[in-house]
């Protein structure tokens, strides 16, 4: 592949990099940045030429943005970004530095940054070679299992563990073999699943020695035999299992010029038998033969190592753990490019929060472009920046990645999430800080911090345990993949609504679950992790002092709330709440409207999957935008009827009018002519665009209101007059919205069923004002509504679930919780204002739950949401409800 | 409302929405890629048919597709015999960035 230049560290993408400073007697690495057209960094890439190949027109303007993007992206930590500008520099086409040693702490990102490295320039992924415990004479040459012959009795193999995972279980006899050490990298388990990796066979777990190969192979291939004979997998006997020897990894990747990485390279074993190779490498002789271990021999000639081929080596400090070992000098030497990675500091654990969470480095872009040139005196806006982020996240991503949506969110609330990666940073950092006996002995020595404290740490730390904790940027790492994981989370005992101690059926699993964003509840989850972490790590260890030192970290990191004895409630938000990020709140009127237009497209693309067009072409942002922000104070018409606005999911008007008006009149009796009105359901609002109206937060603020009226005191409804005691008054409140006691309304809605023309529905809706939590029962509905609804506190209960009635039942009584039992009472009393039981309900005695939830009510009273385009068609309403039916009742 | 659309449009606008649905439940993520527990539907054939993932039943298969920067998309069946160990280490051993659905 052809080789082609492409420059980081331009005007207007500035690139960073740290440099060391010396001033008023002291060291210290500020950030600097590359930004020359003349002097850029420059990355010789194989990037077009994979376009090109691919005939893609564009082929540079690809090639660049795809570099450009992963580079910013997948940034190396501050620490690492003065290796990356050297090594970068060292990586030109004519250079014969084709050899790096990178010497640094454990997890700090060695490995990562030489795949960085090795992402900017090739499509191709680096080699990667594991060290420890292995012999160094496999990168050259390694005997590996030949399944390629006798292919069938491998795949006969896979099948047989393919049906295990499909739910035919192998005998535990079979499992065991299996589970046998010599097997164990071969065959791995993940609960009941069985996973098969060939590659991997006559390697032992690591930790252990690895080293004599074809000795663990050959146990390897007894008990392999063992296990397909068992399984029936017919076989002539051990030979059928045969091995071969091909190229090692660092043979490959010089030949085809791609990366090739050592890791954990002071772990290896007989170094000494690729010194002849990196002599090659380097330049030293030209051409050296390699004996293979099956006799034979192989020239490796400098010609034969293609343009691309870089070795780099990662090796942890000789301080850490125990069996390493130092380079031996004949091969440290040929090294000429040797980078010492520096401790990671605090602002390295932040920007990998911050790329972990959003997929980006926002802390280190923020911190640069807060301090660059022409915005020193003036800030950017947060919109903008906003926008600059995602443009980065996305850029070159196409064909390539998918960008989480989660990643998006936590984007548009960049703020909090550089904030509380703040906060998470300095927790992990003093977290390893405080596990680490030679930084305790250094802050006795220097005498920084308490004495006593630093005693009572050292007391209880040693090598073993920091060990065991792992605490640094894998821990970190660690934690935060498991809560991007959504997990049943717990309540406390006494918001639980205990055994049904009647229930002697046991409720249906409905089908699909509403699922949940991860960032929704992520910084709760995290802080749940952080705390049990601490918890079992040190007050359960037990390790008195290094619990009490971690629950501080865990105040500062505001995971704990502050005490609130020692002083006024803090405005400082926690950490959790900084992370739950909800794309509901905070938004701006412009992010509303979008999230409203990709709503509407979602769902009128789920009804019509042949739909195409951006969401541009549907639903134009401008007229959404104008139309959300409408006056709605003019909503109550009179105490019979309210306007509602609702978006519009019909095709053939959506994009001029994406919301439009609903106007909701109470059917009830009506004085003048003697009778209720009856709207045919063919003019009713559409059931799906009615809870559309009822999920998006702005708009349920504003029709929430109207969806009451105060009709019912003439139209009939039973008890629909207000008495002279109070008491009585209150289901009339409720059913009317008109100020009751407990806070609480009732009502219902009769609409139209979705995907039909002339069938009528009905939605029913109990609202607390006070908490506030609402409470709809009504259709099917698409999930994002669900979702959208079950975030903003509004509990939908399909009432064609089959755990409908459970599911009410447990909604109202967490609406109860703390309320007098008066308030279920009058609760049901005012639903039936507008409703009566069916007579035919078989045990006579409906619970409320089952009233609002099956068919066994009738509403006698509806309160029509009658589908009138525009406002200035009431006229047209009021001829189109002509009352049909006589209600046989004096005014 | 918007002109007729061609083929190519409508089945890039349905990829989005089938990769949405499915990017619901992470599972584990390995350096920059996520693997998301996924349920066979409508979304995983159109994916598939559309050639805009490929489906790896095995270890080999899986790191083929890891390796290939012209795949950004890998579903992995429940029958397949791959661990997320596995998928883990193929995936941070590369270092490629990979969406992952993995049929549970």
């Amino acid at each position: 592949m052809a080789i082609k230049r492409f420059d980081l560290g331009i005007p207007d993408y500035p690139w960073p990099s740290m440099e060391v400073e010396y001033k008023d007697g002291k060291y210290s690495t500020v950030m600097h940045v590359v930004e020359d057209a003349a002097k850029p960094l420059p990355i010789y890439s194989k990037w077009f030429d994979y376009y090109q190949q691919m005939g893609v027109g564009n082929a540079y303007e690809k090639a660049y943005e795809r570099i450009m993007g992963i580079a910013y992206r997948d940034m190396p930590v501050p620490s690492m970004l003065q290796y990356f500008k050297e090594s970068s520099n060292a990586r030109t086409p004519d250079s014969r530095d084709l050899l790096e040693l990178v010497i640094g702490a454990p997890g700090m990102g060695k490995s990562y940054g030489a795949q960085y490295h090795s992402r900017l320039r090739d499509p191709e992924p680096a080699l990667f070679f594991d060290c420890a415990g292995r012999d160094s004479g496999d990168l050259l040459f390694e005997l590996v299992l030949d399944h390629s012959a006798n292919a069938d009795i491998y795949m006969r193999i896979e099948k047989r563990i393919g049906e295990h995972n499909s739910g035919k279980l192998l005998p535990p006899p079979l499992l065991a073999i299996l589970q046998r050490a010599e097997l164990r990298q071969v065959f791995s388990m993940d609960g009941a699943r069985i996973g098969v990796d060939w590659n991997r066979f006559g390697l032992l777990p690591k930790g252990e020695d690895s080293s004599d190969r074809s000795a663990i192979m050959e146990t390897a291939r007894t008990s392999l035999h063992l296990f397909a004979t068992e399984a029936g997998i017919q076989m002539n006997g051990l030979s059928d299992i045969s091995f071969k020897e091909q190229k090692g990894k660092l043979i490959l990747a010089a030949e085809s010029g791609c990366n090739c990485i050592l890791d954990e390279v002071n772990l290896a074993k007989n170094l000494d038998k690729i010194k002849v190779v990196l002599q090659v490498i380097n330049g030293e002789i030209d051409s050296c033969v390699i004996a293979d271990k099956s006799g034979g021999s192989y020239m490796l000639s400098r010609n034969k190592i293609e343009l691309g081929f870089t070795l780099t080596a990662n090796g942890n400090h000789t301080t850490d753990g125990n069996s390493t070992q130092i380079l031996p000098e004949s091969i440290y030497s040929r090294f000429k490019n040797k980078y010492f990675i520096p401790r990671p500091t605090v602002e390295d654990f932040q920007h990998r929060i911050c790329q972990k969470l959003t997929g980006l480095p926002i802390s280190t872009l923020h911190h640069m472009q807060q301090n660059a040139r022409q915005t020193q005196n003036k800030s950017f806006s947060k919109e903008e920046f906003t926008e600059f982020l995602h443009y980065m996240r996305a850029l070159g991503t196409e064909g390539h990645e998918t960008v989480p949506a989660y990643q998006s969110a936590m984007i548009d609330h960049y703020e909090d999430v550089i904030e509380a990666s703040s906060r998470l940073a300095k927790l992990y950092y003093s977290w390893a800080e405080t596990l680490d006996r030679d930084e305790l002995q250094r802050k006795m020595q220097s005498n920084s911090g308490s004495a006593q404290e630093l005693n009572a740490l050292l007391m209880e730390t040693d090598e073993k345990y920091a060990k065991e904790i792992g605490v640094g940027m894998r821990m970190m790492m660690g934690h935060l993949s498991s809560a991007l994981n959504v997990t049943p989370e717990t309540i406390a005992l006494v918001k639980s609504g205990g055994f049904n101690l009647r229930a002697r059926k046991l409720p249906i699993n409905p089908d699909s679950l509403s699922p949940e964003e991860p960032e929704l509840r992520f910084g709760t989850r995290l802080s749940r992790i952080i705390i049990n972490a601490v918890d079992n790590t040190s007050r359960q260890y037990p390790k008195p002092a290094i619990n009490k030192k971690l629950t501080e970290l865990l105040t500062t990191a505001t995971i704990f709330p502050p005490d609130l004895k020692e002083g006024k409630r803090s405005n400082v938000k926690l950490l959790a709440e900084l992370l739950d990020i909800d794309v509901l709140k905070g938004q701006s009127a412009s992010q509303q409207t979008a999230m409203v237009q990709r709503l509407l497209c979602d769902l009128l693309r789920s009804r019509e999957p042949e739909l195409s067009g951006n969401n541009e072409d549907l639903i134009p942002l401008s007229k959404l935008g104008q139309m959300l922000t409408q006056d709605r104070s003019k909503a109550v018409i009179d105490s019979h009827t309210a306007v509602l606005a609702i978006p519009n999911l019909d095709l053939d008007h959506v994009s001029d009018h994406p919301i439009h008006n609903v106007i909701i009149h109470d059917a009830g009796y009506q004085p003048a002519t003697n009778s209720i009105l009856v709207v045919p359901a063919e003019k009713l609002a559409d059931h799906d665009e009615l809870m559309m109206a009822l999920a998006i937060p702005k708009m349920r603020e504003s029709n929430l209101p109207v969806l009451w009226n105060k009709s019912l005191i003439n139209s009939g409804g039973q008890g629909a007059c207000y008495s002279n005691n109070e008491e009585d008054n209150e289901p009339l409140r409720m059913a009317m919205r008109d100020k009751p006691q407990c806070g609480i309304s009732i009502t219902s809605v009769t609409c139209r069923k979705s995907g039909t023309e002339a069938a009528e529905t009905m939605i029913i809706l109990i609202h607390d004002d006070k908490a506030p939590h609402t409470i709809i029962v009504g259709d099917s509905i698409h999930p994002s509504l669900l979702r959208m609804m079950a975030r903003t506190n509004v509990t939908y209960i399909d009432r064609a679930s089959p755990t409908a009635t459970d599911s009410a039942r447990r909604a109202i009584d967490t609406m109860m919780t703390g309320k007098p039992v008066q308030v279920t009472e009058d609760l049901k009393a005012a639903f039936l204002m507008r409703h009566t039981v069916l007579e035919d309900y078989p045990d006579k005695k409906p619970t409320f739950s089952q009233m609002i939830t099956q068919p066994i009510t009738h509403c006698e009273i509806k309160n029509y949401a009658t589908n009138i385009s525009q406002l200035g068609a009431m006229n047209h309403l009021q001829r189109a409800l002509k009352p049909v039916v006589a209600m046989g009742r004096t005014a | 409302m918007s002109e007729e659309l061609s083929l190519e449009d409508k089945d890039r606008l349905l990829t989005r929405i089938a990769c949405a649905d499915l990017m619901e439940h992470i599972l584990d993520s390995f350096g920059g890629s996520t693997i998301y527990a996924v349920t066979r539907g409508w979304q995983i054939t159109h994916l598939i048919s559309r050639q805009e993932m490929v489906e790896a039943a095995s270890a080999l298969t899986f790191e083929h597709a890891v390796h290939d920067a012209a795949i950004g998309t890998i579903f992995v069946p429940q029958s397949a015999t791959i661990t997320r160990e596995i998928a883990g280490r193929i995936l941070l051993e590369s270092g490629q960035v990979k969406t992952i659905f993995w049929e549970v």
